[in-house]
């Protein structure tokens, strides 16, 4: 074969050309810290990382909107204690007031008391927690209770929304698993054409308190069996619902944790092992120098004198 | 006596011979590295014996001619090989630029943007009377729109460079021809000259890498020239026929023609740019396509499920943002970027402040209701009216105080007309959030109507769970991918093309590195050679002086005799 001096600058210049471009992209791999730079670098892995790019980011928006249910639960939560407590009070003095040893003036001023407790009743009823009323269904900024009140002020009926207050707000907290973030407000005082309907009663206790009627007293207590039976149902609901958030989050981290795992293993670069290439390609590189200045370099021209 | 002066001349005629091996000798040595020059040597001869009465004798040497050395076989592969390099590297440079465009994962401009766009609908579930939420979904639906009609917006530049690039490589391929014609001429006109032919060669090797070409060269010392693969002639003896493109910047096919003839798979860099250019496979017309179905896709699955939705506020006029060429053909001939189906539209009226009005339904079927007829039958609905206004559907609450809301639709029809959608357009090209959401982002359905006294409720947040619920809802693809995993399989397709492009590429390059090798073995310059012959046509000229100088003396003592 017949050698020339183009053909080994050439073929030197061809190999230095060759080990560089591997350096570079080792280097790149190095400074990124990834091995999938470009969908070219692995194609199948490019797709499947941008798959579980996708899953993180979902997986994350579960969170943010189970993080949203958790507030309006945890307030219906407390609004349903409040309310408990409440109506447990009105149910004492409905039992006080029905005894027979009571004179008008002691039953007058339960009466005043049971009338704190309609309006607390009412006051708690329309509670709204950043600007949505918690017990307004879907109708969350309109207050779901209407009052109506007589010359003295004092409240003579109580009716809900017409619009409804039963409608349901969801929220998607992880694949195919939603909670109900509110609780209907006839599920928890009753529809207003009720008897039972936690104002009505409260109403009716209050009057037949202040006209001294101690039958009508006695009649509304058994009434409460089903006020109370209401409530507890109420909160079961959303303790059930919190329970939910809790163990789907956790779920959730777990398979998040798996996905960032999966992820990791095929985009990021094994650091070591590319440090190690870098520093072998590097030493192939100035081998290919070294060897290149050796045989360009002779040439007869040295020897003829 | 006349012997001896025959004597100086075969030695004058030597140290000439000598003379002109030497200047070939340094010719090679000057053009070592000189692109496209075959080494040359000086073919030496004895010169003409004569016959003397002692017998025959040597006049000397002469130089007969000045020959290259080069193989036209070798020439021919190399070519080949230089014709398929320059065809990879060309899909190649596109292919790096649409392989980067799509860059690392998770800094994925469009997946992040698709992320963010189902990330604010979940928000929006979460937060439905909320404005902030409202204004941010607006925002992230801008990126999306932005970032998909941005990529499709590189994809057009790409395809116009690609023709731009063709236009100008087109003209190289011309002037070269008419260069290469030039030089024919001159090698008709003259004897055979090396460094003419070099040149052709050269001419020649530009024309392959160009377009791919096939060369002869005839006994009178012309090279023809034709289209690899073709019959056609570029280049004739001193004749050329022009290379001609047609097409247009972006969209269409490209094509080349050589004499009215269209090539069929040219080859070279302009093959390689037109292959690009034109195919629907594994070329930009494929990204770009697999771009707007993605869009158009992720534009019907959404406005399907916002059309039939309600805002926190309700308008009281609504119109299309798909305008149909002739609003008297049927629906499914109208050439609506999507078909309606047979269905039931339902649209309700609410007065303004959101206690229902009325209902009512319009059975639609595209293959006998023309858009014109559907508005007809939308108006005749109880407090309702509708209208074509430049080729789009308008549908207004017939009482200026009343507004209309918009129930399911199993016809398509309100999403293919572009009625109540959460993004206008049609494709990638023309992705956007609907510039009346922009400005009353309280439009945005999170909502859906009850056609009853329940009406629509502010914390309604169920069309925003179905839009959220998109995300991960595989519609794409004839309902075989999730918008991601779309997008995934993008990058895939483009990732394998760019791959095997360049390994081709690198193939290629091997192989022309092994016939370049093949070509300097045959007519490269090695300097110790040049400088070896140097050194013995030295010794042969010196000889020769000698030689004359002996000659002379003999003469001298010729003439001393005298």
């Amino acid at each position: 074969m017949r050698v020339t001096q183009t053909l080994l600058s050439d073929r030197a210049m061809a190999a230095l050309r060759e080990s560089l471009g591997r350096m570079a992209k080792t280097q790149n791999q190095l400074g990124t810290g990834r091995r999938i730079n470009t969908p070219s670098d692995d194609p199948a892995g490019h797709s499947t990382a941008t798959r579980l790019t996708a899953r993180v980011a979902t997986l994350d928006q579960y969170d943010r909107q189970a993080a949203a249910a958790q507030a309006p639960l945890t307030a219906t939560n407390d609004l349903l204690d409040t309310l408990g407590s409440l109506s447990a009070r009105a149910q004492e003095l409905a039992v006080a007031g029905a005894n027979g040893g009571l004179g008008a003036g002691e039953r007058a001023g339960m009466a005043t008391e049971v009338n704190q407790i309609l309006e607390e009743v009412v006051g708690t009823g329309n509670t709204s927690e950043h600007g949505r009323y918690l017990l307004g269904g879907q109708d969350t900024r309109t207050a779901p209770l209407n009052v109506t009140r007589n010359v003295n002020g004092d409240i003579t009926g109580v009716t809900w929304n017409p619009r409804g207050v039963d409608g349901t707000i969801d929220a998607t907290v992880s694949d195919g698993v939603t909670v109900q973030t509110n609780v209907g407000g006839t599920a928890v005082m009753g529809a207003d054409t009720d008897p039972t309907f936690l104002p009505t009663l409260l109403i009716q206790l209050r009057d037949a308190l202040t006209t001294n009627n101690q039958a009508g007293v006695s009649a509304v207590i058994d009434q409460f069996q089903t006020v109370t039976a209401r409530l507890s149902g109420a909160q079961s609901l959303v303790g059930s619902q919190l329970q939910t958030l809790d163990r789907t989050a956790a779920a959730n981290d777990t398979a998040r944790t798996a996905a960032k795992a999966a992820l990791s293993a095929i985009v990021d670069a094994d650091v070591a092992k590319v440090a190690v290439d870098l520093s072998q390609q590097e030493a192939i590189y100035q081998a290919a120098l070294h060897a290149a200045s050796q045989a360009i370099q002779p040439s007869l021209l040295e020897f003829l004198k | 006596m006349s012997g001896l002066f025959q004597l100086i001349g075969a030695g004058a005629r030597s140290m000439g011979a000598a003379q002109l091996a030497q200047a070939t000798v340094g010719n090679n040595a000057a053009n070592a590295s000189t692109p496209g020059y075959s080494r040359r040597r000086v073919n030496l001869v004895e010169a003409p014996s004569v016959k003397l009465a002692g017998g025959v004798f040597g006049t000397g040497v002469s130089a007969a001619s000045v020959v290259r050395l080069r193989s036209a076989f070798i020439d021919s592969q190399r070519r080949a090989d230089s014709q398929e390099l320059n065809y990879s590297q060309a899909q190649s440079r596109l292919l790096d630029q649409l392989d980067s465009l799509l860059g690392p994962t998770g800094d994925n401009g469009l997946g992040n943007a698709l992320n963010g766009l189902f990330g604010a609908f979940g928000d929006l579930a979460s937060h439905p009377e909320d404005a902030a939420a409202r204004q941010a979904l607006v925002g992230q639906g801008q990126g999306f729109a932005d970032a998909v009609r941005q990529t499709r917006d590189r994809l057009d530049r790409m395809e116009s460079d690609a023709f731009d690039t063709i236009g100008i490589r087109v003209a190289e391929v011309n002037s070269t021809a008419q260069r290469l014609a030039e030089i024919n001429r001159q090698t008709l006109a003259g004897s055979p000259d090396p460094s003419l032919q070099d040149e052709q060669d050269r001419l020649v090797d530009r024309l392959g890498e160009l377009i791919g070409v096939r060369a002869t060269t005839r006994s009178d010392g012309t090279v023809q020239v034709v289209v690899d693969g073709t019959g056609l002639q570029l280049v004739d003896g001193a004749q050329t026929t022009a290379l001609s493109v047609t097409g247009t910047p972006t969209g269409g096919t490209v094509s080349l023609t050589v004499g009215g003839t269209t090539l069929v798979n040219p080859r070279g860099e302009i093959g390689g740019l037109a292959h690009m250019r034109n195919s629907s496979v594994d070329g930009l017309p494929a990204a770009i396509n697999t771009l707007d179905s993605f869009a158009s896709g992720v534009i019907a699955a959404v406005n399907r499920v916002h059309a039939s939705g309600s805002g926190l506020t309700l308008a009281q006029s609504v119109t299309g943002s798909v305008s149909v060429a002739n609003p008297a053909a049927t629906l499914n001939s109208a050439g609506l970027w999507m078909t309606p189906t047979s269905g039931t539209l339902n649209i309700g009226v609410f007065d303004a402040s959101g206690n229902f009005v009325s209902s009512g339904s319009v059975a639609v079927d595209p293959s006998t209701m023309s858009l014109n007829s559907l508005a007809t039958a939308i108006g005749a609905l109880p407090n309702t009216s509708a209208s074509v206004v430049g080729g789009r559907l308008v549908i207004s609450a017939t009482n200026p105080a009343n507004r209309i809301a918009f129930g399911p639709d199993s016809s398509d029809s309100l999403v293919a007309l572009g009625v109540n959608g959460f993004f206008t357009g049609t494709d990638a090209a023309s992705i956007q959030v609907s510039s009346t959401l922009q400005a009353t982002p309280d439009l945005i359905a999170a909502a859906r109507a009850n056609f009853n006294a329940s009406g629509i409720g502010a914390g309604d947040n169920r069309n925003a769970i179905a839009l959220a619920a998109l995300g991960t809802t595989r519609f794409l693809a004839g309902g075989t991918q999730t918008p991601d995993e779309a997008l995934g399989a993008f990058g895939a397709d483009i990732g394998t093309w760019a791959r095997s492009a360049s390994t081709r590429t690198s193939t290629q390059q091997a192989l022309l590195d092994a016939a370049d090798a093949q070509l300097q073995q045959e007519s490269g310059v090695n300097l110790d050679e040049e400088l070896a012959d140097m050194v013995k046509y030295q010794h042969a000229y010196e000889a020769s002086a000698k030689y004359i100088s002996t000659v002379n003396s003999m003469i001298d003592s010729l003439m001393g005799i005298l």
